[in-house]
């Protein structure tokens, strides 16, 4: 059964894409340049004056070399691209179905946040909210210009983002991290 | 819920990535002459000097037999690169029509899994909380894999959602198939409550 999983890792389509259409691009060029010196006997202009720029340089020059570096850098970035497994996606919830052998409930990162912000918002006293979610941790930052309650407004804002994203009643799906800022009146 | 060739691209990144580290250490030891200290002399005698042209003999290029290589080996670079292209496109790789029951003597019945799944779209987008709903089923009737991708308002009780999500959502799929899930995926989104402006006097 092909199975596709909800947290999934980075697929690299991105770099992907840009080596696909470079490389099709140029071949497709040097495709239609060699059909072109069957059907006519020559090279056309446009391929053979980049060609003999590029073969008029010495192996010395400082463009052989910079094409060169350039060439081990790009090399080494797709390398990388390849062989990092990078970061799964999602944040997931442990929840046990009674119709499926297995289950896989999964959150965006943007849901969490959007759901942290909105638990913060219902707090007496926040002004703002600015929330960002990852994996591991959403952090929430709220403005207040109470200035003696900092404290309280942090502990409720803690407490009521906590309650929002303990979804099944066993825990909040992620650690919360609360920051107070206090306006300037 | 939908399929991007994570492991094709992967694949040709690392052979492209290989290709391209290599060409760059040859020209670049070439170039600064760093492989004078590594290669041992009867190598480096093959290799060109720094100051010899990048193509020393341009006439070479200007056979026929060239062309003709030259021209295949790029052609074939090239239907690869399409259809790596192609393969961008993201797929549902959701299942065929599901043979409910499979005796051609008596008939076959079939039914194509978009019916299923948009009733349980429909299903979906009538539970308190959520506002828009997809779903897609892969596998087979057997083995019968459910996605569903919630879009939840951020007031919902999302704990209810879940549950409502196995014991209506899946629990449908599951009377229409009279067979268990396989598996129930449920990725879960959430949008921001629209707010309204009216006031109100006491």
């Amino acid at each position: 059964m092909s199975q596709v999983e909800l947290r999934r890792r980075p697929s690299r389509t991105v770099p992907a894409t840009v080596v696909a259409l470079v490389l099709l691009v140029v071949t497709a060029a040097i495709t239609v340049a060699s059909v072109s010196r069957l059907l006519d006997g020559t090279w056309p202009t446009w391929a053979l004056d980049p060609a003999g720029t590029v073969a008029r340089q010495t192996w010395g020059s400082a463009v052989v070399v910079t094409t060169g570096a350039v060439l081990l850098v790009v090399g080494v970035v797709l390398l990388l691209a390849a062989a990092l497994p990078g970061r799964r996606s999602g944040i997931p919830v442990a929840h046990t179905v009674q119709n499926a052998e297995a289950s896989e409930v999964v959150i965006t990162p943007r849901g969490v946040a959007r759901l942290a912000a909105a638990a913060a918002d219902e707090v007496d006293g926040v002004e703002r909210v600015d929330v960002s979610a990852s994996k591991g941790a959403v952090r929430v930052v709220v403005s207040t210009s109470l200035r003696e309650d900092v404290d309280a407004v942090r502990a409720a804002v803690q407490q009521s983002v906590q309650s929002r994203l303990d979804v099944l009643g066993t825990g909040p799906v992620c650690q919360v991290e609360t920051r107070v800022r206090v306006k300037e009146s | 819920m939908r399929h991007a060739p994570s492991r094709l691209n992967r694949t040709w990144l690392a052979v492209v990535g290989l290709v391209v580290v290599v060409l760059g250490a040859l020209v670049t030891g070439v170039a600064t002459g760093a492989w004078s200290s590594v290669l041992p002399a009867d190598v480096l005698d093959r290799l060109p000097g720094r100051d010899e042209a990048v193509i020393a003999s341009p006439d070479g290029w200007d056979v026929s037999w060239v062309a003709v290589v030259v021209g295949l080996v790029a052609l074939v670079v090239a239907v690869a690169s399409a259809r790596w292209l192609l393969a961008q496109v993201p797929r549902r790789r959701e299942a065929k029509d599901l043979r409910l029951h499979g005796s051609s003597v008596t008939g076959l019945t079939t039914c194509a899994p978009s019916v299923v799944t948009e009733a349980v779209e429909e299903q979906a987008r009538s539970l308190a909380g959520v506002s828009g709903a997809s779903a897609v089923l892969r596998g087979s009737v057997r083995t019968p894999d459910l996605t569903v991708h919630l879009v939840v308002d951020d007031r919902a009780d999302l704990g209810e959602v879940l549950r409502e999500a196995d014991t209506v959502l899946a629990a449908s799929v599951v009377t229409a198939l009279d067979t268990r899930l396989a598996r129930l995926g449920v990725l879960v989104d959430v949008q921001r409550t629209r707010r309204t402006n009216d006031q109100i006097t006491v």
